[in-house]
Formats: structure tokens, C-alpha cells, sequence
């Protein structure tokens, strides 16, 4: 459904995406993440046709994303990373605009339109001028799917959105993906598409690093936790199970565990007195330090 | 053609166009009622005292007694290169750089249109809104002057100055239409849809200061309308017209392939 053959595009400045080839099967969701100026955008771009490629190609539903353009997004959901909207609409006026643009007949999606704003609280009636970048969000994220297409490209859909628009708009892919539907999503953050995601690649500098299914991947993140005991803990256990520690004092610590040991954890501290046990936050980098910090020289 | 793209540029424009439409006719229409048949050899007085370069810039040097003489002198002189000039400029970005340069060129390209599409319906809109302008202004000059003077204007050649104007605005604008395909930033494109006009401008005026610089009108598009010329019969508008169609479909042509390859920052 979408497909990267041998996909390159170099910048002027040297970033861009090098050889990428990956496969996004019908009703499948797959995640793109890395950090910045991994290649994410570049990618969507070329899956979009705003950008050619320099070599290799890319194909939705079988047609060059550049040539063929405007075939493929007939049936084309697309979120931009960084909306923007034609200056002095009110959200009802966009949306209606761009199903003329789409050549939708109005009666059919106008109980679409109306359901997906009530399900994103918003307000067709206000100007998106006005709109704060949440608000602009849910615009797009509404335009994506008012159509009901087959294939989606969102390009870090969940960023601006408070948890729960995250959470209605989780739903909303896999309700979607249930259908059939085709997902191709980027983010910065694991954790934001982990739960929709079928599988995940993992992208640094423009090349991909790792593709895998999110179970798998998931046994290979790194999750970290602040663990305040009430008297030092026994460290052996810690190092019996291979989970890793950091002392921040007698009774601080910070501990790693795979994110498929988390049960393996909680059975060892079950056996202190925790005063407190946090998540930290993770970047990406963080989260699979190993695994970015292994294949970096290979990559440069 | 993209017909509710289409739509919106009217829309969004149509009130930019009222206003150059109404600045325009309401000067022809000032001119036509100040014009009179046997006050022009005062006129003609007037003009001798003035600076000889000054007459040369205002384009008043072959200003002819009959009406069209008389209009192809104040109306189809400086003004029919400065009025335009502006309009063209001012929608070259509006168009399409705009667009690109906000990031909402990505609404159009996320729906099953493609970009030869959009910039084709930006085109259309652009000539069109210039033939109307000029369409209004061949009514209104028309009308205005059967009103005030009926029988003494030469319908004829006041047609051929009126299209021979609306051909070289349009070759203007789609120059400018070109810049606004090729730069993605609103800065630029200003700057040279700016720069070209007054430059060519420049280069007529300049050519008629003295023979030292006649050579610079062939540099120049505006040295081949002569609104003057062609309001006393001494033009013809045919090959006017047949090079600024040129223009308009070389510039047209290299906007589309010029904007087919580029690559979108959106």
C-alpha cells in the first residue's frame, strides 16, 4: 500500500533521507520515529509529493507519490506537522472548501464532520486565525479524516493535543485501522504511537535504523524510574534480574528496565520498602540509548 | 482548471480589482471630461514650458488634438504602466508565493489536484481579471466619452490602445506570475516583480531622453506599446499584440514547468 524503494533525497545542507525502503501493508499502522532532523518530514514530503526524490522511489497504492499525485490523494488523509490554513476562514468554510477541492458531494460528509468535531470539541463556528495551535490541530486532524480515506499520511499527529485528544485521537486511527485503513505516522516520542502502532521504525539522520514490531522494539526500549527507598535496597537483585541502577544517594536511585520487564521489576521491589517510584521522562535518544549509541558509527 | 479555487481567488480579489478598476475609469472618465477639441492648443502651450525631460517621463511629447490622440497621451502614457504595474506586482504574490510562503499550499496539494492544476486556475484568474479591468475601462471610455462628446471619439483606435494595453499588462503580470512560481519566499518575488517593470520602465524613459540612449528601448517590453502612436493611427496594434502573447505563453509555459519541478517547502 506504502512502499520506499531505495529512498533518497539529499539536502543542500547534507540531511535529507538515504536509502530507505520500507513496506506499509494494507490496514496496517506504521510508526516513523526519531528526533530531530531524522527525516521524518523529508519522508512525508516525498510520500505527499511535495518533494522528489533524488533515487529510488515511492509508491502508494503502486503509483509514483510524485507523478501521480493527484490519483493518490483521492483517497489521502494527510496531517502536516506544521498546519497551516488559508487566512480568514472559520473552520466550518475550511473544512466545506476542501471537500469542493475533493469533490465531495456535502450531504456526505456533513454527519462526518459533525461527529469528528464533537469528537475533538471543536468549534466550526470559530476563525482559525484566532486558533491557538491546539485548536489548529484538531482542524487538521478533522480535515484528515472527514473524507474517509483509505490511506493516511499524518506527520506527527499527536503534538499540541492535550492527553486526552491524544487519547480520542488513538481511537480514532485504531477504529479506523479496524476498517482497513492504511496509517503512516512520524512522531518524536515512542510512548505516542506505541499504543496504535503495529510496527515502528526507528530513524536517525536519515537513515533507518531499526524496523520491528512494536512488541519486539518495546522489549528493546529502555525505560527509566526515580526509586526512593525507605533504607538502601539489595543491589544484587537488581543486577541478578540485569536491571541497571544509578546511585543518587544511599537511598535514591535511578533504575533501568527493558519496557517488556516491567512485571520482572515490581516483583523485585516488592521486596523493599519504596517510599516513591516515578517514570522519568525520556527522549527517544534516551529511551534507546543503546541501541541509537550502537549503530551511530555505522551511520556517520 | 480548479473551478472552486477558482472561486475563492474572486473571492479573496475581486475587492483589489474594484479598487484599480475604479482608480482607473474614474481618471479616464476625469480626462474624457476635461478633454476639449479647441482648448488643446493651449494644452500644447502649457506643455512647451515644461522641462523637456519632464515631458518625456509623463509621456506628453506626441499628445494629438483628436480624442484619442488626447488619451493616448494622459491615459494610455504613464499612467497605463504605473496603474498595472502595481495590480501586477501586488498579485504575482498573491497568487502563489503566498501561499507557499504561509504553508497553506499544502490544502491544495493534499487534495486530488494537481499543482499544473492550481497554477493554471491562478493563471486563468490573473488574465481574466486583467481583461476585465480593461474591458471596463473600454466601456466606460466608450460610454463617457459618447456622453460627453458624441461622434468625436475613433472607436477604432481607441480599441486597439485599450488592447494593445491589456496584452502588455498582461505579458507584465505573467512575468511577474512567473517570479511568484519561482521563489517560496513573498520577499523575493515583491522584489523582482518589483524590479522588472520599473526597470523596463526606466529603460523607455531613459531611451526617449536622447538619442545616447535610444538604443536602451529594445531592452525594454513597455518600447513596444506606444499608446500615443496608436491613438493618432501611426501604430499597429497587431504586432504589439502578437509579441506580448508571446511573452504571456513563454512566461505561462516556463511557470508551469518552472513550478512542476520545484520542490515544495510545505
Amino acid at each position: 500500500m506504502i512502499e520506499a524503494q531505495d529512498l533518497t533525497l539529499k539536502y543542500m545542507n547534507g540531511n535529507g533521507v538515504f536509502d530507505l525502503n520500507f513496506k506499509v501493508e494494507k490496514g496496517e499502522v506504521v510508526g516513523f520515529i526519531g528526533p530531530d532532523n531524522a527525516g521524518k518530514t523529508t519522508t512525508v514530503r516525498i510520500l505527499m509529493g511535495f518533494h522528489r526524490s533524488s533515487r529510488g522511489q515511492a509508491l502508494i497504492n503502486g503509483m509514483n507519490t510524485y507523478l501521480k499525485a493527484p490519483a493518490i490523494k483521492k483517497s489521502l488523509g494527510y496531517i502536516s506537522d506544521d498546519p497551516a490554513f488559508f487566512e480568514g476562514m472559520r473552520v466550518k468554510s475550511y473544512l466545506n472548501f476542501m471537500g469542493r477541492l475533493r469533490r465531495l458531494n456535502s450531504a456526505n460528509y456533513e454527519k462526518r464532520r459533525a461527529e469528528l468535531a464533537e469528537t475533538f470539541s471543536l468549534d466550526l463556528a470559530s476563525k482559525i486565525d484566532r486558533m491557538n495551535s491546539e485548536e489548529k490541530q484538531k482542524v487538521s486532524i478533522v480535515s484528515a479524516f472527514l473524507h474517509n480515506p483509505d490511506v493516511y499520511i499524518l506527520d506527527e499527529p499527536f503534538n499540541h493535543l492535550n492527553p486526552a485528544l491524544q487519547s480520542q485521537l488513538a481511537n480514532l486511527i485504531i477504529e479506523e485501522k479496524k476498517k482497513g485503513k492504511t496509517f503512516f505516522l512520524t512522531s518524536q516520542m515512542f510512548s505516542e504511537v506505541e499504543r496504535v502502532a503495529d510496527r515502528i521504525a526507528l530513524v536517525r539522520s536519515g537513515k533507518m535504523i531499526e524496523i520491528d514490531d512494536v512488541i519486539s522494539l518495546k522489549a528493546k526500549e529502555i525505560k527509566s524510574y526515580r526509586v526512593k527507598f525507605a533504607e538502601p535496597p539489595n543491589l544484587e537483585q537488581f543486577k541478578k534480574f540485569g536491571f541497571g541502577f544509578k546511585r543518587i544517594n544511599a537511598t535514591d536511585f535511578e533504575i533501568y528496565a527493558p519496557g517488556n520487564r516491567i512485571d520482572a521489576l515490581v516483583k523485585v521491589l516488592s521486596h523493599e520498602k519504596v517510599l516513591i517510584f516515578n517514570s522519568n521522562e525520556q527522549t527517544l535518544e534516551e529511551s534507546f540509548q543503546k541501541f541509537y549509541s550502537r549503530k551511530e558509527e555505522a551511520i556517520q | 482548471m480548479s473551478l472552486p479555487l477558482f472561486l475563492k481567488n474572486i473571492k479573496d480579489n475581486f475587492l483589489f480589482l474594484l479598487i484599480f478598476m475604479f482608480l482607473m475609469n474614474v481618471y479616464l472618465a476625469v480626462l474624457i471630461y476635461m478633454y476639449d477639441p479647441s482648448g488643446m492648443g493651449a494644452f500644447n502651450d502649457i506643455v512647451s514650458f515644461l522641462p523637456n525631460r519632464l515631458v518625456v517621463f509623463l509621456d506628453l511629447a506626441t499628445i494629438d488634438s483628436s480624442m484619442t490622440g488626447f488619451l493616448g497621451g494622459l491615459f494610455y502614457g504613464l499612467p497605463i504602466y504605473v496603474f498595472p504595474m502595481i495590480y501586477c506586482i501586488v498579485m504575482g504574490n498573491r497568487l502563489v508565493t503566498k501561499y507557499i510562503y504561509d504553508g497553506s499550499f499544502a490544502c491544495f496539494l493534499e487534495t486530488p489536484n494537481s499543482r499544473i492544476k492550481i497554477i493554471t486556475t491562478q493563471a486563468v484568474y490573473l488574465i481574466l481579471s486583467i481583461g476585465l479591468l480593461f474591458l471596463s475601462i473600454q466601456i466606460v471610455g466608450g460610454q463617457m466619452s459618447e456622453m460627453m462628446y458624441p461622434g468625436v471619439l475613433d472607436a477604432a483606435l481607441f480599441t486597439q490602445m485599450n488592447v494593445g494595453a491589456a496584452f502588455m499588462t498582461t505579458a507584465i503580470a505573467m512575468i511577474n506570475f512567473f517570479f511568484g512560481c519561482i521563489f517560496n519566499d513573498s520577499k523575493l518575488t515583491m522584489f523582482f516583480s518589483t524590479a522588472f517593470p520599473v526597470l523596463f520602465f526606466m529603460l523607455t524613459f531613459l531611451s526617449g531622453l536622447s538619442d545616447r540612449f535610444a538604443a536602451l528601448k529594445n531592452f525594454s517590453i513597455y518600447s513596444v506599446y506606444n499608446g500615443a502612436a496608436i491613438g493618432i493611427g501611426q501604430a499597429d496594434v497587431s504586432s504589439v499584440i502578437a509579441f506580448f502573447s508571446a511573452a504571456i505563453v513563454l512566461s505561462l509555459a516556463a511557470s508551469l514547468g518552472v513550478f512542476f519541478m520545484k520542490r515544495l517547502p510545505i
